[in-house]
């Protein structure tokens, strides 16, 4: 589970979890499948729901989506949203421990025809479903190379599903914050006709690369880079969510196709249409599955 | 003109930078960060403006973290992979 118990609801990618609450639930996993693991994880997931601090993570986003909901439907509410990424993070980790993930009904024909192109495509997501998931099966459909902007923090001890195989992932991986050089980097694939997921759903550079939008009637910010990238480039957006269909198991939404014009510039205000696309397809996601949306801080705070 | 001074132009035009001029830009100064002020997804528009401009693909990360380096770095870079042919002014736009 996201962020560390604390006051502040701001977002970080460091676990709630320790690294020896970690293991054992990969050990039990190991041992026992998922059962076991969905077992412990509904004890695990009650006392972490009883705790204010955690419930507080939520709240921004539970509060926008069940407006008026009582106390109890709340509560029911933050214990459904951990509930259901909890089941996320073990598929995950039993994704890589004993295998046996499957997509279904993948709509491939809109990635194979924006690929064809050749200017890359730049895959838009969110923290949705099992979407850490989603890049060994888009690598896999495609048939082109992938790479992922990955967000991480000293002292993260979430493992991807690689990890828990002992492989090296079927994607190239670049961290955010790598500075000129990662841009580059991230334009340099674009140009070579590849594929390229970023998350469209948290500003995690400086404010200046995120915009306003509107998101469950309020405004939040959320970033351009994949816009800019786009119209420098010429490669199209793809917005594409993960929902999770049920143990080791998920669907893949193409929601949106998004072509900003060549020459935007580096301003934000520019790409705020684009942004707007985004937000409006993945508010729609969320309307219809909403105990997959995976964001433990205030999107909405400035 | 020298590259520097069309870098310089090209820089202020295509990234919109506000209430500066060529004078105003240090040769040696560091585009990133402190000095002009770019921050790293600026290096889209850079890029493109240096293959627009000047016909040069930035490809390399490990050049181009040198060549990101100043003014006078990018020049370098550019003068290099133009074969030392002298920089004739900026291309047409498409």
């Amino acid at each position: 589970m996201r962020g560390k118990d604390a006051v502040n609801t701001r977002w970080s990618s460091r676990s709630l979890g320790s690294r020896a609450q970690h293991a054992v639930f990969y050990a039990l996993i190991s041992a026992a499948g998922t059962t076991g693991a969905y077992a412990l994880l509904f004890f695990v997931v009650t006392w972490y729901t009883l705790r204010p601090s955690v419930r507080r993570r939520s709240r921004a986003y539970l509060e926008r989506r069940f407006p008026g909901a009582g106390r109890a439907a709340a509560w029911m509410h933050a214990w459904k949203l951990q509930w259901s990424f909890g089941q996320c993070l073990v598929d995950r980790a039993a994704a890589g421990l004993r295998g046996g993930f499957t997509f279904e009904e993948i709509r491939g024909e809109d990635l194979r025809l924006l690929s064809a192109e050749g200017k890359g495509v730049i895959l838009l997501s969110a923290h949705t479903g099992c979407w850490q998931a989603a890049p060994h099966v888009l690598a896999e459909i495609s048939g082109l190379p992938v790479t992922v902007l990955l967000h991480s923090e000293p002292g993260d001890v979430d493992r991807q599903i690689h990890d828990h195989a002992g492989q090296s992932p079927p994607y190239r991986i670049l961290r955010v914050g790598g500075g000129p050089e990662t841009v580059l980097a991230l334009l340099r694939h674009l140009r070579q006709g590849e594929l390229l997921c970023l998350m469209g759903d948290r500003v995690e550079g400086s404010a200046e690369q995120a915009v306003s939008v509107s998101f469950f009637g309020a405004p939040a910010r959320m970033p351009c880079l994949a816009y800019r990238l786009a119209s420098a480039s010429g490669a199209p957006v793809l917005c594409v969510f993960a929902l999770r269909t049920g143990p080791l198991r998920g669907r893949l939404y193409c929601a949106e196709r998004i072509r900003p014009p060549a020459g935007l510039g580096r301003r934000a205000h520019e790409y705020r249409a684009y942004a707007q696309c985004f937000a409006s397809a993945l508010e729609r996601f969320v309307l219809d599955n909403p105990y997959q949306f995976f964001n433990f801080y205030d999107l909405w705070e400035s | 003109m020298d590259i520097r001074t069309v870098l310089k132009q090209e820089l202020i035009k295509e990234l919109r930078l506000e209430d500066i001029g060529p004078e105003d830009i240090d040769d040696a100064a560091p585009l990133f960060g402190e000095g002009l002020g770019l921050d790293s997804l600026d290096a889209v528009e850079l890029t493109v403006l240096v293959q627009r401009r000047f016909g040069v693909i930035i490809e390399d990360i490990d050049a181009a973290r040198g060549a990101f380096a100043s003014v006078d770095a990018l020049a370098g870079y550019i003068e290099t992979r133009k074969d030392g042919m002298p920089c004739t002014g900026p291309l047409p736009s498409p």
